[in-house]
């Protein structure tokens, strides 16, 4: 039961500690992770022969193992063992630049479980759970960001509290007060503000002699250093990642899950992937997701693909047309509703692909030749899928986690960590259904994605007719949303409804929320109905939902938000009173001459 | 969604564009009405983006249909509704 694992060239480190214990160190120098080779026999033998005298190379052999989901046999494939676990990724581009060109065809090898993240890699090959066994004791510690760009350490704060007692504070005390901490909590976690903290620390304590680390034992490694990024637009920038002995460093500024989930939200996570603490801390959702899924493969005994190889099937234009196409989307009764009802399916991606089985290997699977997908024509394997798999526990523990979270005190600190265990895998259902159409996915397949959004379709609509014909009009839909207000003097209560889709459908449809009034608004360009902004009063309270106006935006300035939600709370008047009338001015709104404004971050 | 073909709305503003010079030549008056059916083609994009058929141009005319008889429904009740307060009127009303 380990909390930090180290993998470096010498040797793995896996540390651990039982409850009321020390922590302890085991040591082992005999791991080798392997990569697997798949091609034809002439072919597997030759690059063998070529592979058994590379020096990083320290053993091969012959396998059987599956090398896809949807594999009925295992095939036969080449295993081959590298010396030192850095030098892996170069051994695989090696075999695809230069041994597959040299002699054979583009694509004739195909290499398995080269991507994987080697402490991940070290848990799942040797049977070594990353589930830490006690509690672990964590220990915050943070600098502010200008303190930190001009190497300062002397407003070092540890769990919020400031380290030095003096101002201006001296460096050497500062560095004795944090060894003396470290020693106190003998912390299992440290998290940061940011890892730079670590080489900076280190530094200073060198630099002045005095004894302090970060880690249990002295040092530290830096994994990978710090690069500048491009994605959807935006430039990015990912920092520098250290290691220190015997502790697990969570980088908050560089760890979504931490600030969504918090501590009990990864170690949940850290169970469910077995990716160790310190990688999860740093892992995307899709990341994650995608180690939950290289899991339950190895249960299965299949390989992981490095480079994923899953063409789209041959079908018909026509078929094409049909499939290739999203969620429904209502046009939305533009204008401005009163007693509208906003009804949603729960994780109802996630749920279409438990309830109907939809998986890489089930969708048009060659054992069966049925008509299941509605209107693609598609059939689905009876055999359990892999991604239900995957997603069947993390859907049953999400629904019981919401269950008892709805029986705790809320100022409870057990509701807090509830709450966060509850939000990590609800990032994870957001993500799964996307992953099925993305070209990199390990485990995706597009038939798959098409599959789920033609089950979708069918199940917007039916919840439509069902609610019509309960006395309701159908004011706008969104995939998994519909917005309702009576059509008749007495409609079927809602609650029965529900009750009634839900079973019918096999996926919860809850009651969302009751508006006093709801407006969907015109596009900008004032054609038409904008399909996802709208606003909505909640019945009881203060609350307003907004979704895709200026005030929900990150792009939109302070005084712009501030204005909008004035002029929306003016609306209420106008309920109130049946005319319009002034309710909000430009003297109440924010001093704008004055601030800058700056871009809203919530 | 929409690597093949566009999706159905984004193929109907495409196919307005497409009457430009059509509008162009239209009287104000006419240039008016001729805005509203696209706006009424545009109601109907769910119903018509489901049906999915490839011949997406009798869709747009289908949908423009169908708001033109939605729209006679609200006019035939209105008559029938002014008719009755009329009747009303003759009735009670002195002659």
């Amino acid at each position: 039961m380990a909390f930090a694992v180290a993998v470096t060239d010498e040797c793995v480190r896996v540390w651990s500690r039982a409850a009321g214990e020390q922590a302890s160190v085991r040591e082992d120098r005999r791991y080798t992770p392997s990569l697997y080779a798949a091609a034809p026999e002439d072919v597997l033998t030759t690059l063998r022969e070529r592979l058994a005298v590379d020096p990083k190379v320290a053993d091969t052999g012959f396998e059987r193992r599956f090398t896809s989901l949807r594999a009925d046999d295992r095939d036969r494939v080449l295993r081959v063992d590298c010396e030192r676990p850095d030098e892996l990724r170069t051994l695989a581009r090696e075999v695809r630049c230069v041994h597959e060109p040299d002699r054979w065809a583009p694509g004739t090898v195909r290499l398995y479980d080269v991507d994987l993240d080697p402490t991940a890699r070290y848990c799942l090959t040797t049977g070594t759970s990353p589930v830490p066994e006690a509690d672990l004791r964590s220990l915050s510690l943070s600098l502010p960001t200008a303190a930190l760009a001009d190497g300062d350490p002397t407003e070092l704060c540890c769990d919020g509290q400031r380290l030095a007692e003096t101002r201006p504070a001296d460096e050497g005390a500062v560095l004795r007060a944090l060894a003396r901490r470290l020693a106190a909590r003998d912390p299992d976690v440290l998290v940061l503000s940011s890892a730079d903290l670590v080489p900076l620390l280190h530094d200073w304590a060198d630099a002045l002699g005095v004894d302090c680390h970060l880690g249990r034992e002295a040092g530290y490694r830096r994994l990978a250093g710090a690069n500048t990024y491009q994605s959807y637009g935006r430039v990015g920038h990912s920092p520098a990642r250290y290691s220190v002995p015997g502790r697990a460093i969570v980088d908050r500024s560089n760890s979504f899950l931490w600030s969504e989930a918090g501590l009990p939200g990864l170690l949940d996570l850290v169970e469910r992937s077995w990716l160790p603490l310190q990688a999860l801390s740093r892992s995307s959702i899709g990341t994650v997701f995608t180690a939950i899924q290289i899991r339950e493969a190895r249960s299965r005994d299949v390989l992981v693909p490095w480079r994923a190889r899953e063409p789209e099937a041959f079908k018909p234009a026509r078929t094409l047309h049909d499939a290739d196409r999203g969620g429904f989307t209502f046009e939305p009764d533009v204008g401005f509703h009163e007693d509208v009802v906003e009804v949603d399916f729960a994780s109802l991606y996630p749920r279409i692909m438990c309830e109907y089985n939809l998986s890489p290997e089930t969708v048009r699977c060659d054992c069966h030749d049925g008509d299941d997908v509605p209107g693609l024509g598609y059939s689905v394997c009876e055999d359990a899928g892999f991604v239900p798999s995957v997603l069947a526990p993390i859907l049953d523990d999400r629904a019981d986690l919401k269950a008892t979270l709805a029986e705790a005190d809320p100022d409870g600190e057990a509701h807090e960590r509830l709450a966060a265990r509850s939000d990590a895998l609800k990032w994870i259902l957001v993500t799964c259904f996307g992953y099925q159409g993305y070209r990199n996915s390990k485990f995706g397949r597009i038939e798959c994605h098409e599959a789920i959004n033609a089950y979708a379709r069918e199940i917007l609509l039916d919840a439509k007719r069902r609610l019509e014909a309960g006395g309701w009009r159908v004011l706008h839909g969104i995939v998994d949303s519909l917005w309702i207000t009576p059509r008749v003097a007495d409609p079927t209560p809602v609650a029965d409804l529900t009750a009634a889709i839900s079973e019918a459908v096999g996926i919860p449809l809850e009651h969302e929320d009751d508006f006093a009034w709801a407006a969907f608004v015109p596009q900008q360009t004032g054609r038409g109905g904008s399909l996802t902004s709208y606003v909505g009063k909640v019945a009881d309270g203060e609350r307003f939902k907004i979704r895709g106006l200026a005030a929900r935006r990150r792009s939109t300035c302070d005084f712009v938000a501030s204005a909008q939600r004035d002029l929306l709370r003016s609306l209420e008047t106008v309920t109130a009173t049946r005319r319009p009338s002034v309710t909000a001015s430009v003297a109440s709104w924010p001093d704008w001459s004055e601030a800058p404004s700056t871009p809203r971050t919530s | 969604m929409g690597r093949t073909n566009p999706t159905y709305r984004d193929f109907l503003a495409d196919y307005e564009g497409r009457w430009r010079d059509y509008r162009r030549a239209l009287r104000h008056e006419a240039g008016a009405d001729f805005e509203r059916l696209f706006e009424r083609a545009r109601r109907h994009a769910d119903a018509a983006g489901y049906a999915n058929d490839p011949d997406r141009e009798t869709l747009v005319l289908v949908s423009m249909l169908l708001a033109h008889e939605t729209e006679l429904r609200r006019l035939r009740e209105r008559v029938a509704e002014l008719e009755r307060e009329a009747e009303g009127d003759t009735d009670g009303g002195p002659r």
